[in-house]
Parts: C-alpha cells; sequence; structure tokens
C-alpha cells in the first residue's frame, strides 16, 4: 500500500495536541478566575478544571421564578388615581369617591355633586390618552389600562426584576451565576457553587419594599383587625389601609400579631434610599439602618417636622416593623427593628441597598444540589465510565485481536476529542453528561464493528488482505453516516426539551459521535495503513 | 474470534410468531399503563417536591413522616436513599395546588425542631447552612478582627475560610461535632474556638432538593411528549427519504414505536419512575434503536442491487444474516457499558441506565425480528391487494443508489 500517511498523521496529531491544549488551557483558566484556587495548581488541580462542571455535580442552585406583574400594574393604576385626586384638588372639582386600584385598573365613583363634564376634561389632561381608557358607566367610570401600556409595564417590570436579582447576585459574589428571562413573566436564576438554597431564595424573592408611612391618629396599634374597625364605627376611611405587624414582649420576646390604619400615600419609600447597613437596636440586638437620599430627607425631614407626637410606622414589603413615635424632625436616617439575627440583618441590608423588586416573585421551580452529592456523583459516574470503558476495551482486543487494539486507540483518541472539544466550547459537564461520555464510547464502537465485520467478510470473499481492508472502510462508510444521523438527530430533540442536566448530556452524547466519525473512520483505517505500510508483503491481517 | 462464522438462520420462517409476542408483550405493559393510569411520573413531571437529607445516625423513616405530618406538610413517602450506610433519606411530598410554597424550607424547620432541639435561635447550624451564610456569620462577629487590620480583606479572608469549612463537610458528608470544623486545616485557632462557641453541628443535613410547581411540571411533561413524537417523525422521514420506500420507513417506526411502547411498559410494570433523565433515555433509546435497524436496511438495498433476480425475502433473511455478528457484538458493547452505569453509577443514574439496557435489548430484538420483516409483510399484503402472485414485486423497495463512499 503506497499511500501517503504523512499529511495524515499530521492531521491527527494537529487534532489531539489541540485538544489537550485546549483542556489544558481551560483549566488553567477555570483556576485563574476561582477566588478558592490554591497558589500553586498541581497537575491534578488543572485536570479538575478544566470542563465546567453542571449544578448538579458542582452542588448549586437552579431557580425558575415567577414576577407577579399584576402588582406592578396595580402600583401604576394607584398612582394615576392619586394624581387624578391631587389634580383635582388643585382645579376643584368633585370626583366623588375612589376605592383602591386593582391590577385592572381603578373605579371613580361619581357622587351627587360631580358634574360628569368636567371630570372628563380632568380625566383628559390629568391621564395619558394612549396609555389609559375610560369607560363611563353612568355614575360609576372605569379607568383601565390599555393593552400596550399594560405590556409595557409587565415587560419593564420583568426587566426591572432581572436587573435587581443580578444586583443582589452580584452583592452574594456568585461566580459565574445565570440569570435570564425565560418567557414573558418568568426568571431563571442559577448559582454554581451557592448551598444556602433558604437563604438564597430569601435575598432574591424579598421584594424589599421600604416605606415609611404616618399611622392615623386613631390607627392603632390594636390586637385586632375587628377593633380597629370598631375604633372608626364602621366607617374606615378610604385613603387608610389595614397592614399587620407584630408586638413583641420586651421580656420573654414572644410576639403577637397587631394592626395599624396606616396613611395610604407613604412620606417615603424605598426610592429614596440611599444606603443600609447593620446596626443595633436598643436591645443591642443586630438592626438595620438606613440613610435617604437628598429628596428622601427633604420629605421625611417634613413630615416628621409637621407630626410630632404621632407614630410613623417603618414598613417593609407589606408589614409593618415598627411604629415608634416621632420624637422630633428626623431627616437622613433611621432604623429597621425587628428581631433579627446577624444573618437576617445583613442579608436584608443587601435588600435595600440593590432596591426593591417591582413586583412579588414566586418561585416556580427549585433544585438545589449540595456539594456532597455533587462529589458522590462525580465519583460514581468516574468509576462507571472507567468500569465500562475497560470492559468494551477488553471486548475488543479478545473479539479482533491486533485490530481491537487499533480500535482502542481510536476510542481512547475519541475520549481525548470528546474532552478537548468539550473545554474548547466551554461545554458544562453534567450527571447524565457523564453517562453521554461513556454511552459514546459503547456508540462510537459500532462504527469499528461495521468496520472490521466488513473487512471480515471481504477478506472471507476472497479479497487480499489490504485490499479487504480499504474495500472494508470504503463500504461501511455509508452505513456508519447513516446509524450517525439517526442518533445524532434524535440526541438533537433533547436540546429542546431538556433543562441543564439533559442538555449537558445530548452535548456530550453528539459531541463524541461526531468525533468517533473521524476517529474510526480516519484515524483507524490510518492506524491500518501505518502499521501494514512498512511490512513488504501483508499475508494476513491480524482482525 | 466469532460469534457466528456465516449464518444461515431462518429469521423470516418465525415472523408471525414474533410479531404475536410482540403485540401480546407490548399490549400487557400497555394495559399496566393503563390499570395504573399512565406513567409512574417523578417530581419533574407531577409537581411537588422531593428532599434528600443525610443523617449522622440511622434514621427513622416513620418518625420523619410522623415529624413532617405534624408540621403541615403531606408526605407521599419517606424511603432510604443509595446505601444504607450512608444514612440517607429521601422524602417526597405531592404537589401544592397553589404556586410558590416553601417545602424545603418547612420540612427543615420541622425536622430541626424534633431532632435538633437544643439548637437554639442564635446558634449557627453548620450542617443546614453553606458557605455563604457562614461568610455573613463570619463578617459581622468578626473573630479575627480582621475589620482593624489595615491590609485585611475580611470578606475575601473569611470566604476562603468559610469555603473550606464547607468543603470539609462535603467531603465528610456532614459534621458530627463542631470539632471537626474547627480541625479544619488553615483554621486560625481564634476562629476554631469562635466556631465551638457560636456554631454548632445539627443531626443532618440537606442533600438536594427539588421543587417542581404544577405549572412547570405541566410544562415539562408535554415538552418530553412533543420531543418523543417529533422524533418518531424524524425518524420516518430520514428513513423514508433515504430509502425513499414507504414500507422501510414505516416498518423502521413501527419498529421503533414498539420498543418504546414496550420499554415504557415494563417502567410501568416494575414501577420504575419516569424522571426528567429517564425520558433523555428514551430519547437515546428512540436513535440507538433506528441505529440497528438502518444497519440491516443499507444491507438489504445493497444486496437488492447485487441480486436483482433473488426473492425479496431471501435478500432480506440473508441481510440479516450478514450483518448479525456486528448486530450482536455492538449490542452486547453498548449493553456492557450500560451495566456498568446501572451497577456504579449511582441512585440517579439508575433509572436511566435501566431504561437503556432494557431498551438495547429490545431495540436489537426488534431490528432482527419485527423491522425487516415487517417490510416483507407490507410488500407481500401490496402485492395480494395488486391481484398479483406472491411475486416480489421490487416495486417499493429501494430504488436509492447504495451509500456512496468517498
Amino acid at each position: 500500500m503506497k499511500r501517503s500517511t504523512g499529511w495524515r498523521v499530521a492531521l491527527t496529531l494537529a487534532v489531539l495536541i489541540g485538544s489537550i491544549a485546549a483542556y489544558w488551557w481551560r483549566g488553567h483558566e477555570a483556576l485563574k478566575r476561582s477566588p478558592t484556587a490554591p497558589p500553586d495548581p498541581t497537575l491534578s488541580d488543572v485536570l479538575k478544571n478544566g470542563l465546567k462542571l453542571g449544578l448538579d455535580l458542582r452542588g448549586g442552585i437552579h431557580l425558575v421564578m415567577q414576577v407577579k406583574t399584576g402588582d406592578a400594574l396595580r402600583v401604576e393604576a394607584q398612582d394615576a388615581a392619586e394624581h387624578l385626586k391631587d389634580e383635582a384638588r388643585k382645579r376643584g372639582v368633585n370626583v366623588g369617591t375612589l376605592p383602591p386600584a386593582t391590577a385592572e385598573g381603578f373605579t371613580i365613583q361619581l357622587s351627587e355633586q360631580t358634574e360628569p363634564s368636567k371630570l372628563k376634561e380632568l380625566c383628559k389632561s390629568a391621564l395619558s390618552q394612549t396609555d389609559w381608557q375610560i369607560d363611563e358607566r353612568g355614575r360609576e367610570w372605569k379607568v383601565s389600562l390599555r393593552t400596550p401600556a399594560k405590556m409595557q409595564i409587565e415587560d419593564q417590570s420583568v426587566r426591572q426584576a432581572v436587573e435587581t436579582i443580578r444586583n443582589r447576585v452580584d452583592a452574594l459574589g456568585v461566580t459565574e451565576p445565570v440569570i435570564q428571562r425565560q418567557s414573558t413573566d418568568r426568571i431563571l436564576v442559577q448559582l454554581p457553587g451557592v448551598d444556602d438554597p433558604s437563604r438564597v431564595k430569601e435575598i432574591i424573592g424579598t421584594t424589599g419594599l421600604l416605606s415609611l408611612t404616618l399611622v392615623d391618629d386613631k390607627g392603632g396599634p390594636y390586637g385586632s383587625q375587628e377593633a380597629l374597625l370598631q375604633a372608626y364605627a364602621g366607617a374606615f376611611p378610604a385613603e387608610l389601609e389595614i397592614v399587620e405587624g407584630f408586638n413583641e414582649d420586651s421580656e420573654s420576646r414572644i410576639r403577637t400579631p397587631v394592626f395599624y390604619g396606616l396613611k395610604r400615600a407613604a412620606a417615603v419609600t424605598g426610592r429614596d434610599l440611599k444606603n443600609a447597613r447593620v446596626g443595633h437596636d436598643k436591645y443591642n440586638q443586630p438592626a438595620v439602618e438606613f440613610f435617604l437620599n437628598a429628596v428622601g430627607a427633604e420629605k421625611f425631614g417634613r413630615v416628621t417636622g409637621e407630626n410630632i407626637g404621632k407614630r410613623l410606622a417603618i414598613v417593609l414589603d407589606r408589614r409593618v416593623q415598627s411604629a415608634p413615635v416621632i420624637n422630633g424632625k428626623i431627616e437622613s436616617n433611621g432604623i429597621i427593628e425587628g428581631n433579627f439575627t446577624a444573618d437576617k440583618a445583613e442579608a436584608l441590608t443587601l435588600v435595600l441597598r440593590s432596591g426593591a423588586l417591582p413586583a412579588e416573585m414566586i418561585v416556580l421551580e427549585e433544585r438545589t444540589v449540595g456539594p456532597s452529592l455533587g462529589l458522590d456523583s462525580i465519583k460514581q459516574g468516574v468509576l462507571a465510565s472507567v468500569v465500562g470503558m475497560l470492559l468494551v476495551f477488553v471486548a475488543m482486543v479478545v473479539y479482533y485481536r491486533l485490530a481491537g487494539v487499533n480500535a482502542v486507540l481510536a476510542l481512547l483518541l475519541n475520549a481525548v476529542f470528546l474532552l478537548g472539544a468539550m473545554a474548547w466550547i466551554n461545554a458544562t459537564l453534567t450527571l447524565p453528561g457523564i453517562a453521554g461520555f461513556i454511552l459514546t464510547i459503547g456508540m462510537a464502537v459500532d462504527s469499528n464493528v461495521l468496520i472490521f465485520e466488513r473487512i471480515r467478510e471481504e477478506i472471507d470473499g476472497g479479497k487480499a488482505p489490504l485490499n479487504g481492508v480499504d474495500i472494508g472502510f470504503k463500504k461501511a462508510f455509508g452505513t456508519i453516516i447513516d446509524t450517525h444521523v439517526t442518533t445524532i438527530s434524535a440526541a438533537a430533540f433533547l436540546f429542546q426539551f431538556g433543562t441543564g442536566p439533559v442538555k449537558g448530556f445530548a452535548v456530550t452524547l453528539v459531541i463524541g459521535l461526531l468525533a468517533s466519525v473521524f476517529t474510526a473512520v480516519f484515524v483507524s483505517h490510518l492506524l491500518f495503513d501505518l502499521f501494514y505500510r512498512s511490512q513488504e508483503k501483508v499475508e494476513a491481517i491480524s482482525i | 474470534m466469532r460469534i457466528f462464522h456465516q449464518p444461515k438462520f431462518d429469521f423470516l420462517g418465525i415472523k408471525w410468531y414474533c410479531i404475536t409476542g410482540s403485540i401480546v408483550f407490548t399490549a400487557i405493559g400497555l394495559l399496566s399503563l393503563v390499570v395504573k393510569g399512565g406513567p409512574n411520573f417523578g417530581v419533574d413531571f407531577t409537581g411537588g417536591a422531593q428532599l434528600i437529607y443525610g443523617f449522622s445516625s440511622q434514621p427513622d423513616e416513620n418518625q420523619i413522616r410522623k415529624v413532617v405530618e405534624s408540621a403541615q406538610v403531606k408526605v407521599d413517602s419517606v424511603q432510604r436513599f443509595d446505601r444504607a450506610e450512608k444514612n440517607q433519606v429521601l422524602l417526597r411530598v405531592p404537589m401544592e395546588k397553589k404556586e410558590g410554597r416553601d417545602l424545603s424550607k418547612e420540612v427543615t424547620a420541622a425536622l430541626t425542631k424534633a431532632f435538633f432541639p437544643q439548637a437554639s435561635a442564635g446558634a449557627f447550624d453548620l450542617n443546614l447552612n453553606g458557605a455563604d451564610a457562614l461568610l455573613a456569620k463570619l463578617i459581622v462577629d468578626d473573630p479575627e478582627k480582621l475589620a482593624a487590620k489595615p491590609n485585611a480583606d475580611p470578606k475575601a479572608d473569611y470566604g476562603r475560610i468559610a469555603q473550606s469549612i464547607i468543603d470539609a463537610r462535603s467531603r465528610m458528608g456532614l459534621f458530627k461535632t463542631v470539632d471537626d470544623a474547627a480541625k479544619v486545616q488553615g483554621i486560625a485557632p481564634v476562629t476554631g474556638a469562635w466556631l465551638k462557641e457560636k456554631a454548632v453541628a445539627g443531626p443532618f443535613t440537606l442533600l438536594s432538593a427539588e421543587n417542581v410547581g404544577p405549572q412547570v411540571g405541566k410544562d415539562l411533561r408535554e415538552k418530553g411528549a412533543l420531543a418523543v413524537f417529533a422524533s418518531w417523525a424524524a425518524m420516518l422521514a430520514y428513513i423514508g427519504l433515504r430509502f425513499r420506500s414507504v414500507s422501510f420507513g414505516t416498518a423502521a417506526v413501527v419498529a421503533l414505536v414498539h420498543d418504546t411502547l414496550f420499554t415504557l411498559g415494563l417502567c410501568s410494570i416494575l414501577n420504575t419512575e419516569i424522571s426528567l433523565t429517564v425520558v433523555a433515555a428514551f430519547l437515546t433509546l428512540i436513535g440507538y434503536s433506528v441505529n440497528d435497524t438502518v444497519v440491516v436496511y443499507d444491507r438489504i438495498r445493497e444486496n437488492l442491487q447485487k441480486s436483482r433476480r433473488e426473492p425479496l425475502p431471501s435478500v432480506v433473511n440473508r441481510s440479516i444474516n450478514e450483518t448479525l455478528s456486528r448486530t450482536i457484538l455492538t449490542s452486547g458493547l453498548t449493553f456492557l457499558v450500560c451495566i456498568a452505569l446501572f451497577f456504579l453509577g449511582g441512585e440517579v443514574l439508575r433509572g436511566f441506565s435501566f431504561v437503556m439496557i432494557v431498551g438495547i435489548i429490545v431495540g436489537t430484538y426488534s431490528s432482527v425480528f419485527i423491522a425487516a420483516p415487517l417490510v416483507i409483510v407490507w410488500e407481500e399484503w401490496k402485492s395480494k391487494k395488486a391481484g398479483q402472485n406472491a411475486a416480489p414485486a421490487a416495486a417499493s423497495s429501494p430504488k436509492g443508489k447504495p451509500a456512496k463512499a468517498k
């Protein structure tokens, strides 16, 4: 056989060296970026870091959260209603009563004195016609958001939520987090290496909406909602709302729920916050100190100055944390008490600093894998892979003798290419991915078997040994392509179906099968040529 | 070494036994599916929660169930997970109608209250908290007084300490006592003392938590079924195009659907849980099982071109025989690999490798005994319908050229 082998050897070596180099480079890169890496990485450290591990192997948290965009819509509607009332007061227009807004919008209940034409005029000038539509039905007008405006608000609130979550995750110091918008109102959060599900969920999911609101003169606190309503003799004013808080016994520190009647319009909100840090309350328990910006301080100063002797409620996520009596004008800072533990207080400062979420979030899906389970999985997966590979190798050598050795070399090369390619494209190795790795070996050997069986047939049919090898490779090639197309296209469906671990499986399988076309056909043929070329006359080949 | 030397088995002679047998066994499996009201879907598809806890000593499943139920959390099952000496428990909680309940938090709180009542509110449980919470605690308490040192970066320094403590816990499984944590290499004596004073080592740790809400479960169920149907369709299209024959394409897909349904039925009979990875195994199996069929078909097409006068049944039978060694050997090797995965790959991959093992056996059987004979059945039925004699009309047999070699 006088075929040139030079360029084929060069190509094979180039791919081999390229794969090793890619793996090596990725391992060093990963170590450089890892905050917990040892200062002098050993060879095994580099090898361990060549592949990015999925959450199921490394440990970490996967969350799918839903933004309750209805909250944002309600706030928008409430703001519009307040604005309308303000304008009405300025112009002396009677608007009747406006019950609390909902996500759908708000209603105006016209009173006897309301002049519909004046109200219409007012609505036209105070509310943007492109955003709001008014449905006039007798004495009850419904004001609702138009669909484009609604979609814009929903979109914006999800985007803002992604931004806020990113700020909070960055503050946590997680490396390589994934924060992605998944569909209209879902957000995917993946935090590798984080092993504190409850703390992380608290930090990410806390709305963090702070408001400083005056307690009404008759606003309590009361021990029950009924007692509160009784104080107003059944006529609870519309501009007030009932908010739950708690009363804490200073001795036993047992909490009992209490209810406040608070003004709906907050004096200052978290938007005017400049900073927050952990401080201490009067019991020397951890508490959160907050600082307002210039605008907030001015507003806060005015409100506290005008209302000395009244109570001011510090409301966090619609719960009153405390409601101290205003002793004097306060401007820039305050304190949130709540019997926090040190890490809870720290978490709250982080949440306040990163800004409030535009709406409440709920967790639709949570997957947490602790680091020890991941370590176990790696150990078992690697053991199964090594044993599986050895079984295949032994079977091939026993069955095909020298040609079997050829196949083993091709398979080893296949494994190296697969690892190198995965490192190169920075693919994630997952536990099913390890299964994919070993399955690839089991399936890649199919190409070798197809070729070798064909060669045997050709030689049995009377072909000269080396001629039989060439014809065997040629004839098996079409079948090899067919089998690869079917397996790879089935794996392709895994991409669109799967979550992280299953996608990792599909990636490994597809890359491994592609590499196997190269190793089983090109490299294995080259090995035959190299081995038998040097011999003058080949009587028989070992297959 | 050879398994078969030029075998001459008559596969077509027993085709009706095989087809009948396959129908019966698949029907039994499907019957089991119907009786049990669908596959035994895991938490990924049904929604609900699946929590794995590791204990420092032998856990009592019944007691755990009682504790959790008394905390107003419904429990589907409590069972041991993985090898007995690992003291791990798998807890399943049925789906909540409402989204967003934090079940792992509630269950963990209930277990802490029952099994570790001495955990006072202020003490920090090293087995339940992670590196991040430990870091926050270290920064607030500052045992090494780093805040006062000019060159220290408390966040980075304590971060490294917290990480090495949690890494040590991962290697050990969980801390038996606080001393285990204080003894970790690189921990300064002051920090060790601080740990002993402020931290505790509870009797259990949360190893993994999966909590899937109803919406996500429904989405995954639909997506999984869609992926299976779509991959069937893709295989039909590919084989139909590649062999330019309706009978080949249909026969291959019938064999494929048979493999999938048979395996699904067996899973139902054996109560194997269908999780995300198991569905991944099903999709892999679909690709793999077509593989064998394609190899046989390729050979049939090649032989048809070589000997045009040989009747189709004889060509098909000869082709199966010629590829028999390859079929058995390849399947055998992949089978070996899956056996290794099944026994050594750990609990998480067991369902996956089980489906692969069954799939390989059934897939190999169906390629030889179902897919190729069905082509004959189809062609015979067609020629009978056309009023011709049993002469094997190669009318819709493959017309494609043999695979082009480079």
